[in-house]
């Protein structure tokens, strides 16, 4: 089979027989439409001037429309532009004086608070944009999904953020201890350690070595560092983990590591049970709520891609769009992926699903 | 000057009305719907001024007013049932009433061909069926769909290829629901 396009398929003899055939059927005039007593109709509708249809209207509409948004988009541009250039021309010295007064508050961090859809969605419809208050709505509905789905987790994510502070500390001890390792046993102070690793530190400090005229040098050094660099600003250590470093390294990090790759492990199966919470909750609602067990697959899918679940999640998906009327997606989607899997334990209630355009009883 | 400078819009109706009813059951249209698109189609062509003699063949440029809407007429049915929908399909390709000599067989294979048109999306199965079935050149279909020329040979390379898979796998599955109510409706 070639891609030659200017070879038509049904001409192509390395295509099989029976597509050609196929082909050669479509070719065939078969409509056996009226010509005489359509044009008698059409003929009728001229005379009477009859409306163009509602999606040649649209058309028309549609550019009509977009010179309208063109009109309510380039004032307020040319506007923001006037403005940007003239804060732009004023003197560098009232800068921040003007700017002062025209910035507003600093915007506080976003909450997890969600904006309740009652008190949003009235508004934006009387101002008319129900594109936006369905959007508005739709974001909503997602982030309620996944909100559902992280409590039906809650145990999964305790566990999860538990061992990820651990694993951070531990991964910040071991690289400290290893700092403090490699450094000369002179090198005492702290400032001077923190100076040797930051490559961007202009005070001297060689082979640990501080000179004791540039003791007050080193100083306001140092707090010029920490002022510029965030790595200098961490908090300074106390001396025991730097005598514990200096004890026994070895064995602390060989428990650290056992630590850690049990703690992975923990991690490990949680995402696993978290996982099939998620297909589970999605094969629950699939009959009452197929967009949200959609949702719920796709949300997996992206979350634990190429699992020993992703097949399963798939047909699930599939049923879903089945369910959801979107019977043409499915089939498109369906019939490699049931060339794939031809005998899994679903295959034959997905074949049916996508046959019938229905959900089979499982 | 070309055969088609001076065509009415009566002539045009007459000549290029069953291209259009065909290429419209092509793209999915039930055999109820496709008297209206067709009225549709024309009443377009007809206010649009009609066809002008250019690069484009009265059978492009029809095709190019019968896709958008063939588009909108599927946009409205996408909640039926995919059986009701190869039904409609089915009776659009024959009467018995009307055309006798229409067999069994070039029923079954009509039919099995929408049912493969259809695992195309739009934007897909307008550029094969323009091309394959219609004899289009791809330059004109980009041209009349105001498409690139490159997006017009990607598009037909993608069509063709779900084209092979999906008739491959309905051809490997016989004895599904599928292929035993093509078998009925066709026998």
């Amino acid at each position: 089979m070639t891609d030659n396009h200017d070879t038509p398929m049904w001409d192509d003899p390395q295509e099989s027989s029976a597509l050609r055939q196929l082909l050669r059927a479509g070719r065939v005039e078969n409509s056996d439409y009226d010509v005489e007593r359509g044009l008698a109709r059409h003929l009728a509708q001229l005379h009477s001037g009859a409306q163009l249809p509602a999606w040649a209207a649209q058309t028309t509409l549609q550019k009509s429309a977009s010179w309208s948004l063109l009109a309510w988009l380039v004032p307020p541009v040319i506007s923001a532009g006037v403005v940007g250039a003239w804060l732009a021309l004023q003197p560098a010295a009232q800068a921040p004086a003007s700017l002062g007064n025209l910035v507003p508050a600093p915007v506080k961090a976003p909450t997890t608070q969600l904006i309740e859809p009652a008190a949003v969605t009235p508004a934006s419809d009387a101002l008319g944009r129900t594109s936006e208050a369905k959007e508005v709505k739709r974001v909503l509905e997602d982030r309620e999904a996944v909100r559902e789905t992280v409590e039906a987790n809650e145990h999964a994510n305790v566990v999860t953020r538990t061992a990820r502070p651990a694993a951070r500390s531990n991964a910040g001890r071991r690289a400290r201890a290893t700092r403090l390792d490699d450094a000369p046993p002179s090198a005492t102070s702290y400032a001077a350690v923190a100076q040797s690793r930051d490559s961007s530190g202009s005070t001297s400090v060689s082979g640990g070595v501080t000179s004791a005229k540039s003791a007050n040098e080193e100083s306001v050094a140092t707090k010029a560092v920490a002022a510029v660099s965030p790595a200098a600003q961490e908090p300074a250590p106390s001396p025991a983990p730097v005598e514990e470093a200096k004890a026994k390294p070895a064995e602390r990090r060989a428990k650290e590591e056992e630590s850690a790759s049990a703690k992975e492990d923990e991690v490990s199966g949680a995402r696993l049970e978290r996982e099939m919470r998620m297909l589970a909750v999605a094969q629950r609602v699939l009959t009452e709520d197929p967009a949200r067990s959609l949702r719920l697959c796709r949300q997996g899918e992206s979350e634990f891609r190429g699992s020993m679940f992703s097949a399963e999640r798939k047909q699930v998906a599939l049923l879903a769009l089945v369910q959801l009327g979107k019977v043409e997606q499915a089939r498109r989607e369906g019939i490699p992926f049931l060339r794939a899997y031809p005998n899994a334990p679903w295959s034959a209630r997905l074949r049916v699903a996508l046959s019938t355009g229905k959900l089979p009883n499982p | 000057m070309s055969e088609w400078s001076h065509l009415d819009s009566a002539e045009l109706f007459r000549r290029y009305a069953p291209f259009v009813a065909n290429f419209l059951a092509r793209m999915g249209v039930a055999r109820s719907d496709v008297d209206d698109l067709v009225q549709e189609v024309f009443l377009v062509a007809h206010r649009g001024g009609g066809y002008a003699p250019g690069p484009a063949k009265p059978t492009t440029y029809l095709a190019s007013i019968a896709f958008r809407a063939a588009t909108t007429h599927r946009r409205k049915r996408q909640t039926r049932s995919f059986v009701k929908l190869a039904d409609d399909v089915v009776s659009t390709a024959g009467d018995d009433r009307n055309s006798p000599e229409r067999d069994a067989d070039q029923r079954r294979q009509l039919a099995l061909l929408d049912r493969v048109l259809d695992a195309l999306d739009n934007d897909k199965r307008v550029v094969f069926v323009m091309a394959e079935l219609q004899g289009e050149s791809v330059v004109a279909i980009a041209q009349v769909l105001g498409i690139p020329v490159d997006t017009a040979y990607s598009r037909l390379r993608a069509a063709r290829k779900v084209f092979r898979e999906t008739a491959e796998a309905l051809r490997l599955e016989p004895n599904s629901m599928f292929g035993e109510r093509l078998q009925r409706v066709g026998a």
